[in-house]
Parts: structure tokens; C-alpha cells; sequence
């Protein structure tokens, strides 16, 4: 069942747009993520939900209710705010309590709950202490007590994890996921790290500059990228871009990137010409999807090119190359070793290539 | 005389520089301690002296007959009626004054309500020399019959205090970060209930400040006192100017009685001390 919808949602800041039509819909006990960077308009986005801020144009639905003009205390939606915004002056059992005092649930219920909420969150030992006497990690638990020990129609997080150190936020990560899975909650989750993203999202909505991007579950968002900003958003390293130009030559068919000329199969020459009016355009590879050789390797895609850089990252290694003016990283296993400047062939497989238009960026196929 | 003796002997100056540095500082110190407490300590003792110990020579330094004379006798002569009528003026007006700022405050702060501009147009009103106010006032109270009324002095006090007290009192609230009421708002909480839930309570010292303020001002208040009342209503400062007539000052009254209205300050600053320096010092350290 539907729980929340949003449709042709716009909100302006005087003359700013923050949030152009955005259209979406959360299903029952699903994490639904909104990604992006900063400025997004993910903040927005929840605080139009829960009724902090009002909508310009459009319509919110929670439970097939329209809920535009309703105050934040009648839409019971839940929502952890990115710094905490703990009240300084009450206990954490306090803090706990609050949205249970607020619907005036009986003293001896509300502790029921509190206790219960508090042993699965593990904060037990911390409800006498006031929030300055408790630490950043324990600040992260109590305020998600606060949003979980009510029942609501939506639980809205607003990068909840984001200021934990990256140790705390890892770990973090698999609780909430274990969290909603046993709670059965309906979450809208948004972030900036694509990792929380794909790992927790059930479906996944891309946003830049109030733009919608592309919203999908993480395989297809991850697997077939709508544009060339989502493409880039995703991936540690992210996704390569390499503009160039599809030629053709005695039959045969190349995609030139300033000199370096790579062959195209004839087949998926033909369904490019198809699909475009150009011969201009950006082709997306993964830096897991190349493959890196020392000697010459027959038939490789591209050979004897030098090494640009080399990073060792522990349990990978990223080697970079330089097509034309554009760097390209390869993932390789940590044995792989190079120096810088050492001539390598580098290999893939056709089917992994993404193509994009090179002037609206957006997925060809 | 080697390098170490050299040193010895220019650390040894520096002590005693330290030393007399350290003494003139004393000696300043007690200086203005004594000049602003004397007057204190003569009024207190003066409260306590006979008649004939006021005009003594060389003067008494030190009560020889404690006597409680001067404060029954300052109390018959109005001074009962003093305190009541300054506590009613002041208690009221302390009241309305922080109410209303909290909702103006609150309003200004929060909500950017009339821009910077409304602001700033209440802060001016602080600057506006309570003088200038006292004849259209006297004049507005005489057609609505309200002179010598209590309502007149409240009203007047309520006029010069309130700019400062919602000026101090969003300050606070802007001060407050926003998120955390909206977390109120969203637990479930209307407005006004995230109001009193999250806002009020942390900015209780701004709330104390504007107060006592306020307090102080109309305890101390004389010339619209002055103006506006006859013998309906006579606070403090009033009677105690009354005590220094024509024919002579009353010392000992004088004394007795400026004791008494020298009280409830102290009493108010002794119990709020932690919320004073907080308010008075606020948006000193932002961040």
C-alpha cells in the first residue's frame, strides 16, 4: 500500500526554485533514499513532508491524504534532523518521551515504551544523562529513540549518520537496515553518500538542484545510470567519462578520443547510429568493468598506454591512464602492481559501456 | 659578576615589580570599594542611629545606640504605603512587560516578522529620553481619568521598558537554534506548545534579565512618579524624596527607609546571579 505521494511538488525561496517537480511515491515498510549532494534540496524536501516548511505548488499525500495545509503535529510523521536538534535541557528520557507526551500517552505505557526502545537502541545506561554528557554516536541513538518510540505514518531521516566518524557510521549503517527490517518501518532516508544509499535504499531517488534524476532501485540505478550526473555520483572511484567521437572507416567502426582510436563492434555501432543525431559522445565505463595488463595484451582495447598514476588503497589498488585529456582509473586487485609511467594494456568488454548524449547528458542506452 | 647573577638580579626586580604592581592594584581596589560602599554603609548605620548622632562632631563612624525608631517611625509616615505601592506597580509591570516581549520577542525572532526594519524601530524607541514622554503622557491619562492611578505608572513603565525587553529577548531566541523546535513541532507539539516546551525554558536567563530590569527601573523610578501621582498612589521614590522637606531633612527616616528600598534588589541579584551574567553578557560569544 501507499503510504506517502508526492505529486508535481514545487518550492521557491523568493526567487530561487529549490524543488521543481518533484513526483514520487513510498510503499509500505520500504526505505525509500533520496540522494544527492548538498543543496540538492533533500532538507527541503522532508521538511515539506513534515510540514516544517510549505509546499509552493503541488500536492503531498500521506496515506492518501492530502496533508498541504496540515500543521506538523497532525500529519504524525517522524523525523531525525542532521545535527541531532536534542533538547538541551532534558534528560534523554526526557528527549525520549516527548513525542509520546505530545499524544498524552499514559505515564506508565510511555516508560513501557521508552525501556523497549532504549534496549534495542542500547542506550539504557544513558536516559538519566543530559545530551551534552553523552557522546556524538549516543547523540545519533537518542535522537533516532526519539523518532522510532512513536508510531508514525512516515519515519523522515535526514542524513542521520552523516556527522559519525566513518568507523560508527559503517556500523550504523547495518543496524538501521536490521532496524527496519524487524520494525517493518516506512522510512524516507536522504543522503549524500551513495553508499549509505545503495546499501539501505529499497528504491533509490537522485536529486540535483531540485531536479528530479532518476529514482529506481540501487541495481538499476547503479547498473544503468539515467545521465552523466548520476553516473558520476555513484562509485568509489566513480564512474569514468570519456568524451569522444564515433568514426567510421573502411567498414570498420572507432570512438576517438583525441588520438587514441578505440574499436567498436559493428552491432553496437549500428544501434548507436540509430539512437543519435551525433557523432559527438560520452561514453561511461566502471573502474571495476576495466581491466589493466602489463605485457601486451592481443586484441585489447587499448594498448601501450602509460601509467598516470597509482594509488594503493589497502585492499585495491587504483591505477590511472590518460585518454586524450581525460583520466581514467581502473580498479585493480591490490597484487596488480605499476609504477608511473610504465607502459600497460587496458581491456573491456563492450556490453559494460554506458553511452550518454555529450550535450544533455542523458543515457542513450 | 657572572651571566647567572646578572639573571638572579634581574629576576629579583621583576619580583618586587610584580609585588608593587600587585599592591598599587590593592590599594586602587579598596579605594573604589570604600568610595561606592560608604554611602551604603553610612545609609545602613544612619538607619540604625539616634536623632542626635546625625549631627555629632567629628561624625559617629559606628551606631552607640541601636534603635529601630527610624524605620517605625519612616513607615507611619507613608513609607508603608511607599513599598506597597512601588511592589504593586513594579510586579505588574514586570509582568505585563516580559509577556508581552516574549510574544513580541518570539514573533520578531523567529519569524523575521515587519523585516529588520520593525526590529530596529523598536530598538530605536530605547534611545527615545524618557522626558520627552512625560507631558503627552500626562495629558492622554488626564482625559482618561487616570492620574494618580496605578494603571497611569504601570502603563508609563510598561512604554519605556518593553523595546529593551524584547530587544534582549529575541536576541535569545534567535540565538536558539531552529531545528530544535521544529523537532518539538514534529514530536507533536502546536506552536505554542513548542514554546513552552523547548523555547522558554532555554532562554530563561534572557527572560530573568529583561525582568529584573524591568523590576529595578520601576522600583527606582521617580519622575514619572512624580508626575503622574498625587496621594492615591505614592511609591518610594516619592515618599523618600517627601522625607527632605522645607523645614529640615528627616536623616534618620531618610536612612531607614532607603535601607528598606535598597532590599529587593539585592535579594533579586543575590538568587538570579547565574542567569544575570549569562543575559548581560549575551551575543558577546556567539558560535
Amino acid at each position: 500500500m501507499e503510504v506517502l505521494r508526492l505529486e508535481n511538488v514545487y518550492k521557491n525561496y523568493g526567487k530561487n526554485e529549490a524543488i521543481k517537480n518533484l513526483n514520487f511515491s513510498c510503499e509500505e515498510e520500504e526505505l525509500f533514499v533520496i540522494l544527492g549532494p548538498s543543496g540538492a534540496g533533500k532538507t527541503t524536501t522532508l521538511k515539506m513532508i513534515s510540514g516544517l516548511e510549505e509546499v509552493t505548488k503541488g500536492k503531498i499525500f500521506l496515506k492518501n491524504k492530502l496533508v498541504n495545509i496540515l500543521e506538523p503535529k497532525d500529519r504524525n510523521v517522524s523525523m531525525v534532523f542532521e545535527d541531532y536538534a536534542l533538547y538541551p535541557h532534558l534528560t534523554v528520557y526526557k528527549n525520549i518521551s516527548s513525542p509520546l507526551e505530545a499524544i498524552h500517552l499514559p505515564k506508565d505505557e510511555i516508560d513501557k515504551k521508552i525501556r523497549e526502545i532504549a534496549r534495542v537502541l542500547q542506550i539504557e545506561e544513558l536516559l538519566s544523562r543530559l545530551p551534552s554528557m553523552i557522546s556524538g554516536g549516543q547523540k545519533q541513538r537518542t535522537v533516532l529513540a526519539r523518532s522510532l518510540v512513536k508510531k508514525a505514518n512516515e519515519y523522515l531521516m535526514d542524513e542521520p549518520i552523516a556527522h559519525l566518524d566513518a568507523k560508527l557510521r559503517y556500523q550504523m549503517r547495518g543496524e538501521f537496515k536490521r532496524l527496519q527490517h524487524i520494525r517493518k518501518m516506512n522510512i524516507l532516508y536522504a543522503t549524500h553518500d551513495f553508499r549509505e544509499a545503495l546499501s539501505l535504499g529499497d528504491k533509490v531517488l537522485i536529486l540535483n538542484k531540485g531536479v528530479t534524476q532518476q529514482i529506481g532501485t540501487p541495481q538499476e540505478i547503479f547498473n544503468k545510470p539515467a545521465n552523466i550526473f548520476v553516473a558520476n555520483l555513484l562509485g568509489e572511484p566513480p564512474t569514468n567519462l570519456i568524451e569522444g567521437i564515433l568514426k567510421a572507416k573502411e567498414g570498420q567502426y572507432f570512438f576517438e578520443i583525441g588520438n587514441i582510436s578505440i574499436s567498436l563492434s559493428k552491432s553496437l555501432a549500428n544501434e548507436l547510429l540509430l539512437k543519435i543525431n551525433q557523432e559527438k559522445l560520452i561514453i561511461g565505463i566502471k573502474p571495476f568493468d576495466l581491466h589493466c595488463y602489463l605485457k601486451q595484451k592481443e586484441n585489447a582495447k587499448i594498448l601501450n598506454t602509460e601509467v598516470y598514476m597509482s594509488e594503493i588503497l589497502g585492499h585495491y589498488n587504483i591505477i590511472s591512464i590518460k585518454l586524450g585529456n581525460t583520466v581514467v582509473k581502473i580498479r585493480e586487485d591490490k597484487s596488480f602492481k605499476v609504477s608511473l609511467g610504465e607502459k600497460v594494456s587496458v581491456d573491456f568488454k563492450e556490453d559494460k559501456l554506458d553511452f550518454f548524449n555529450a550535450i544533455s547528458g542523458n543515457r542513450i542506452f | 659578576m657572572n651571566m647567572n647573577d646578572k639573571k638572579y638580579k634581574k629576576f629579583r626586580q621583576r619580583e618586587k615589580r610584580k609585588k608593587l604592581n600587585s599592591l598599587f592594584q590593592n590599594l586602587l581596589l579598596t579605594f573604589f570599594v570604600a568610595l561606592f560602599g560608604f554611602p551604603i554603609y553610612w545609609i545602613f548605620i544612619g538607619a540604625f542611629k539616634e536623632k542626635g548622632e546625625f549631627f555629632h562632631f567629628p561624625p559617629i563612624f559606628w551606631v552607640n545606640n541601636f534603635s529601630f525608631k527610624n524605620f517605625t517611625s519612616a513607615l507611619s509616615l507613608g513609607g508603608s504605603k511607599g513599598v506597597v505601592d512601588s511592589l504593586i506597580v513594579a510586579c505588574i509591570g514586570t509582568v505585563l512587560v516580559v509577556i508581552l516581549a516574549l510574544f513580541a520577542g518570539y514573533g520578531l525572532g523567529r519569524f523575521k516578522f515587519g523585516g529588520p526594519n520593525l526590529s530596529f524601530f523598536v530598538l530605536s524607541l530605547l534611545f527615545l529620553p524618557p522626558i520627552i514622554a512625560v507631558l503627552p503622557l500626562f495629558i492622554i491619562f488626564r482625559y482618561l481619568r487616570i492620574v494618580d492611578n496605578y494603571i497611569a505608572l504601570i502603563w508609563s513603565y510598561f512604554l519605556i521598558n518593553l523595546p529593551f525587553a524584547i530587544w534582549l529577548i529575541k536576541g535569545f531566541i534567535e540565538d536558539l537554534p531552529e531545528e530544535i523546535e521544529s523537532a518539538a513541532l514534529v514530536d507533536g507539539y502546536s506552536r505554542f506548545g513548542a514554546f513552552r516546551k523547548v523555547t522558554l525554558p532555554l532562554i530563561i536567563p534572557g527572560v530573568v534579565v529583561s525582568a529584573l530590569f524591568v523590576f529595578v527601573f520601576a522600583w527606582n523610578e521617580f519622575l514619572f512618579a512624580l508626575m503622574f501621582t498625587r496621594s492615591n498612589v505614592r511609591t518610594l521614590p516619592v515618599v523618600l524624596s517627601e522625607l527632605i522637606g522645607g523645614h529640615g531633612i528627616q536623616w534618620g527616616e531618610l536612612s531607614a527607609l532607603s535601607l528598606i528600598a535598597i532590599i529587593p534588589g539585592v535579594i533579586l541579584v543575590v538568587f538570579f546571579q547565574k542567569y544575570l551574567v549569562r543575559g548581560l553578557t549575551f551575543g558577546a560569544v556567539k558560535g
